[in-house]
């Protein structure tokens, strides 16, 4: 067992609560898109249309919220600690993770063996992760030039003519859904790779044990086998 | 002088228009007792080319409609056609030449319809087009006179049909041995206005589909270019009018709002009149009904084309096509390609200030759902490209999940690293302080900028008190670091006896740095 003890910390529980939703909300608007997109499930074309719309909304207001309170909510900048900073320092550059995007990548390619110290979130991790607001907002605008309401907007007529017109917007809008579904594949997969316990605290919010890590030290100091949370 | 419509109809708002043709309305409907003698005339000329009264206010009506006027304006435009065509006579109207670059005259043939001739054609025909490589009855060297004469005296209209090639030169298309680009060029000197009929005008349509060899593009990115070379003085404002070709219901009330009502239409940003090509096919679509209930064709010949249902799933267009066809409709408001059991092929999308975004390119192939994708130009249907892409990622990710377990990884992953790679190799730029602990031992500066900040009890601090918050059962660490803490210390103390002992003469200096040694 070499991972980190996961605490409550690392994830405050407004933030669980956003993970949820984008869970919903991607899958929703995927599944959606796919039908409106081709409408292999005729009956549900007009409801699928609505819905769209309705998580769109949703998606890009709960990702508002996860950037703009992370100057104001507190979380864990690591694993395996219970110190607190404001939580957008787990998205800046950290100490922790410095020189460490080359030992991520060959670890994660099999050339080195152990675990590469890092912040609450590795390397590449942590810039999948300030991918995803950027896919958001991407992908709201294209969506916008699409929708009848917004489409003839300045913004959204001037982006749709430079870009060569409504059909090209359509596909842009469907390959970045696939940079979400990539995204996500990529996402499950890893966090089944560092073991099912991570998938429980993002999830149901419930603590395990492991090792312990200093943010003073910046290395792992101990375990904590958190017997009396189990 | 043309103007925009708001400012050349006495009034000017749409109220005062109504309420002025309502007068006219009432004058008519009392027998038309106040048809004025031009009517008159002109329906006599009608008549001997067998169009009926009926025939000719049915176009009135038509022209109304595509305006966006009110049934209304219906006896205005009957006497605005009525006055022109006899003016024309009178040799008060302003010129038509219609050119036609390279195109498949098809435009020409939707408003000619040869076989059928009707009421707009006629009119068309009468009211004064000097010049047409298809219409005209002369041909010749005198047919190109009196296109130079029309030229010269200035003042006239210009109908663009067909894309300008700009490929070897200009000489991609010759017309009575003349490059077409230099034609163009001195047709709009002093023209009243331009009118781009048909999408290879437009934006060179499908003429300029990839490969366009030739060079193809349209007439408003070809003039814009020249005159920001300098090879024009000025463009005369502008009309586009795309479509595959160009509705003649189009073409008629266009050239029946610049010529006749001394107007300009209202054009969005592409310079296409916005009653015209403001709303999507989809948004007037008889079968729409259809699409709301979820009732789709996914093949030709099936029981649900049978029913009329929507066309979408065979990928028709018309969701993202700009243009009035279900209510103006073709062939003399017969029916149109929808309603005719075809899908929407988007054959009016265009913009004039990019020929790449031509109408096959952007909607190519015309049954599927998306256009296709060129990469390096290679073409590719996005959906498999789309696919193929996530399952590579997905056939990776297997791989490398055999890979992980092999390793023994998949339990929390493998054990971590001690220290940093890169820390081990730069001790004294460390972010582990721990690491940075080691190097205060050899590296006297660094050990010196600890003690000033104070870094080296703080870091003991920092380890009883993590061991406190986490209720540790065992810290297996904890006794080496307060073991490396306490040297520490003692090195605290010996660099602290080195600095005072830095005051005094170089000898001493290294006796006090042997000292630290000494103290490890």
């Amino acid at each position: 067992m070499a991972h980190l003890a996961h605490y409550r910390e690392a994830h405050p529980l407004a933030y669980v609560i956003t993970h949820w939703i984008n869970l919903i909300s991607i899958v929703v608007l995927s599944f959606t898109g796919f039908v409106i997109h081709f409408p292999f499930l005729p009956g549900i074309m007009g409801i699928c249309r609505g819905t769209h719309m309705f998580f769109a909304i949703v998606l890009v207001g709960n990702m508002l919220f996860r950037v703009l309170s992370s100057p104001f909510i507190k979380s864990a900048p690591a694993m395996g600690t219970r110190e607190q900073v404001r939580d957008i320092f787990s998205f800046l550059p950290q100490k922790d993770n410095r020189h460490q995007l080359i030992p991520w990548i060959k670890y994660y390619l099999f050339f080195k063996k152990e675990h590469p110290l890092s912040g609450k979130y590795g390397v590449p991790q942590k810039l999948a992760y300030l991918l995803v607001p950027c896919l958001i907002v991407f992908i709201a605008f294209t969506g916008l030039c699409l929708w009848v309401p917004t489409g003839n907007w300045f913004l959204f007529a001037w982006v749709t003519d430079l870009v060569g017109g409504i059909h090209t917007i359509r596909l842009i809008h469907y390959l970045t859904m696939w940079g979400f579904l990539i995204f996500t594949a990529l996402h499950i997969y890893l966090s089944i790779a560092n073991g099912l316990a991570p998938l429980r605290m993002i999830f149901f919010w419930k603590e395990h044990g492991g090792k312990v890590y200093d943010v003073k030290i910046r290395n792992i100091v101990g375990d904590d086998p958190l017997d009396d949370h189990a | 002088m043309l103007t925009k419509r708001s400012s050349s109809i006495p009034g000017s708002t749409r109220s005062d228009c109504v309420e002025t043709n309502t007068i006219i309305t009432t004058t008519c409907s009392s027998g038309c007792v106040g048809q004025s003698e031009n009517v008159d005339r002109l329906e006599g000329m009608l008549a001997e080319r067998g169009v009926t009264r009926r025939k000719f206010l049915e176009l009135c009506a038509a022209v109304a409609v595509s305006l966006g006027l009110s049934e209304l304006f219906v006896p205005t435009i009957q006497e605005a056609i009525a006055e022109s065509i006899i003016g024309k006579a009178e040799g008060r109207l302003a010129p038509v030449i219609w050119l036609e670059l390279a195109s498949c005259t098809g435009c020409t043939e939707s408003f000619a319809q040869a076989g059928n001739p009707d009421a707009a054609t006629v009119v068309l025909e009468l009211i004064s087009l000097n010049y047409s490589e298809t219409l005209s009855a002369g041909a010749g060297f005198s047919l190109e006179e009196a296109k130079e004469q029309t030229i010269a005296k200035g003042g006239h209209i210009v109908v663009f049909e067909g894309a300008i090639m700009e490929g070897w030169d200009g000489n991609a298309l010759r017309i009575a041995n003349e490059k077409n680009t230099e034609i163009v060029k001195h047709a709009i000197h002093n023209a009243k206005a331009i009118v781009c009929a048909g999408s290879c005008a437009v934006d060179g349509g499908w003429q300029a589909a990839k490969p366009n060899p030739a060079g193809a593009t349209g007439v408003q990115r070809f003039l814009q270019k020249a005159l920001a070379a300098g090879e024009i003085d000025s463009i005369p404002p502008l009309i586009n009018v795309p479509t595959c070709p160009s509705n003649p219901e189009h073409l008629v009330a266009v050239l029946i709002d610049v010529l006749l009502l001394d107007t300009l239409p209202e054009l969005d940003r592409h310079n296409k009149p916005s009653l015209l090509f403001g709303q999507f096919v989809h948004d007037n679509c008889p079968r729409r009904g259809h699409f709301e209930n979820g009732e789709f064709v996914y093949k030709f010949g099936s029981e649900e084309e049978k029913l009329g249902y929507c066309l979408y799933p065979l990928g028709c267009k018309g969701p993202q096509t700009k243009n009035n066809c279900p209510i103006v409709r073709w062939n003399r408001r017969v029916s149109w390609c929808v309603e005719a059991g075809a899908p929407c092929i988007g054959c009016s999308v265009s913009n004039p200030k990019n020929t790449t975004h031509n109408w096959v390119d952007s909607n190519a192939p015309f049954l599927k759902r998306f256009r296709t994708v060129r990469i390096f130009g290679y073409t590719f249907s996005p959906v498999t490209l789309a696919a193929a892409t996530g399952g590579l990622v997905l056939a990776a990710l297997g791989v490398h999940g055999i890979g992980w377990k092999i390793t023994g990884r998949f339990d929390g992953g493998a054990p971590f690293e001690t220290e940093r790679a890169w820390d081990l190799k730069n001790p004294s730029k460390a972010a582990s302080r721990t690491m940075l602990q080691v190097a205060a031992k050899t590296d006297r500066a660094l050990s010196a900028q600890l003690i000033k900040e104070d870094s080296l009890d703080s870091y003991f601090e920092g380890v009883v008190h993590a061991a406190a918050k986490t209720k540790a059962a065992s810290l297996t660490k904890v006794d080496e670091v307060i073991e490396a803490a306490a040297a520490d210390k003692a090195a605290k103390a010996a660099a602290a006896a080195a600095d005072a002992a830095a005051a005094a003469p170089a000898t001493s200096a290294a006796e006090a740095s042997e000292k630290v040694e000494g103290g490890e």
